[in-house]
């Protein structure tokens, strides 16, 4: 089963590999032995490590803002009608823009920099965690709020026994698309926004430059950190939430 | 009270359209930083005079067609396929999510140094954004399909027509669907992310030109152009979810 999923990337990077770096094709197909010499170069000369590092960081840094507060919004237009109708149609309106697309306005108002960058995988962020948090406080079984009311249960362990649970599936949805989203406008917003250290910029210099070689090496660990983001929020996702046994494996 | 409730919704984005409008008009912010309503209106009356933008928006909108259609069109075959046949699936599966994690963004600088900054790029950048949700979505949706029904089928020996029209269909075309649905509003915010990158026509060029030019009136018409649009795609394909699967009933 595995051994079969190998077999078709297996074949093509022995293509690559016999047909990489041949004067008709070097151009695009950069010989794995020279594409491995430059990312030794770009780890050695620790510009791989600068860029990784500062994409990183905006993507957590995001997460952590951005998520909670998705968090306080979601929660508080799930608890209060006022609220949901005060921000809701705003919200969703403000959804429907494509966020790159707000890239100009927003370079407008707050130049080429990080903040312009924070700006918009904030947002990106913001969204999913939001929609995720309002959908799962409200399809918690109104049953459960009253029996908490007649078991007398505190603030608290209302919190800890009816909230946390009920909105928990909703609430990891939201954050393994927001990890997910996270990450791709980060790549997004340094492409667009070139001005700094990040990923994106390193690669938007070295297209700029004509280097395959480095252009390539930066998708593969832009792919390595998606690939394995997701695995890890996945991971975190089944020990957490272990009494489920109805999830959808996916 | 209902009366009221309802004019909640309206509370917030009016309190900010008088906000701007007073803002901008007793100078409390520089032109360069926000300029006023009645600005980007005239901004837009221009833009739809002189045609420019019909032309930017046919542009954008023919690249879109295309590189939509041509992903989402193999993202269904794919995902018929591989949802058809474990066999495939196992040779292509593993493969097809690894790619699928590689944000699309990351391939913006290798298609243009392959393809250069022409059409191609674009659509080829569409096309691989449409491609994985549809793709998903198909093979989900296949998979999906109750074996109850098939062995149903099979024990009444049902035509293969009737058992397409009756069974697979209306069992796979709605979450076909959705995955549709999701596949065109991602291609349409790639679409405008490239051309914000590199592009001689199209919305996102007429914004970043208004950028480079301090235009902030094209900017903000540009903005709005872009939203209305998502917004127009994700509702005729809500309304041909409607039509096409009554026996559904939206939430």
């Amino acid at each position: 089963m595995k051994l079969r999923g190998l077999l078709i990337p297996g074949l093509l990077v022995g293509l690559w590999a016999y047909y990489g770096g041949r004067p008709e094709v070097a151009y695009y197909l950069v010989s794995l032995p020279d594409l491995g010499a430059t990312a030794r170069d770009l780890v050695k000369g620790g510009e791989l490590p600068l860029n990784l590092a500062a994409s990183l960081s905006r993507a957590l840094l995001a997460l952590v803002t951005g998520g909670i507060a998705g968090l306080i919004v979601g929660i508080a237009m799930a608890s209060s009608r006022t609220v949901d109708r005060l921000l809701g149609s705003t919200l969703h309106g403000l959804r429907q823009v494509p966020l790159l697309g707000l890239a100009p306005l927003i370079g407008l108002w707050f130049g080429n920099g990080d903040a312009a960058k924070a700006l918009i995988v904030n947002m990106a962020v913001f969204f999913p965690v939001v929609l995720n948090t309002h959908e799962g406080v409200r399809a918690i079984d109104r049953g459960l709020w009253e029996i908490a009311h007649v078991y007398g249960m505190t603030r608290l362990g209302r919190l800890r026994r009816v909230l946390l649970p009920g909105v928990a599936p909703a609430l990891f949805t939201g954050l393994s698309q927001a990890v997910a989203f996270a990450w791709i406008s980060t790549i997004g917003s340094e492409l667009l926004f070139a001005a700094g250290a990040g990923m994106g910029s390193l690669m938007e210099n070295a297209q700029a430059g004509a280097r395959m070689d480095i252009v390539l090496v930066c998708v593969l660990v832009v792919g390595t950190v998606g690939v394995s983001v997701n695995a890890l929020v996945r991971r975190l996702g089944d020990a957490l939430m272990r009494w489920r046994d109805d999830r959808v494996t996916s | 009270v209902k009366l009221l409730r309802s004019s909640l919704a309206w509370l917030l984005p009016v309190t900010l359209l008088l906000a701007w409008w007073q803002v901008t008009s007793r100078g409390w912010v520089p032109a360069q930083l926000l300029v006023a309503p009645r600005l980007v209106v005239d901004a837009a009356r221009e833009l739809i005079a002189t045609g420019e933008l019909a032309e930017h928006a046919r542009r954008s909108l023919s690249r879109l067609a295309t590189g939509f259609a041509t992903g989402a069109g193999l993202g269904l075959l794919f995902g018929v396929a591989t949802g058809t046949s474990r066999a495939l699936d196992a040779y292509l599966g593993g493969m097809f999510q690894v790619i699928r994690q590689v944000p699309t963004f990351a391939f913006v600088p290798v298609l243009i140094l392959i393809l250069g900054v022409e059409e191609t790029f674009k659509v080829v950048l569409v096309a691989k954004a449409a491609f994985f949700p549809v793709a998903i979505a198909a093979f989900d949706a296949v998979r999906g399909i109750p074996a109850a029904y098939l062995e149903v089928a099979a024990a009444t020996r049902m035509p293969l027509l009737t058992r397409l029209r009756r069974l697979i269909w209306p069992a796979t075309f709605p979450p076909i669907l959705v995955g549709v649905r999701i596949s065109l509003g991602r291609s349409w915010m790639v679409l405008v992310a490239a051309e914000l990158i590199a592009a001689e026509s199209g919305i996102g060029q007429m914004m970043e030109m208004g950028r480079q030019m301090f235009r902030m009136d094209v900017v903000m018409v540009g903005v709005f152009i872009t939203g209305l649009v998502g917004l127009a795609l994700d509702r005729v394909l809500r309304a041909t979810e409607l039509r096409l699967t009554p026996w559904r009933t939206q939430p």
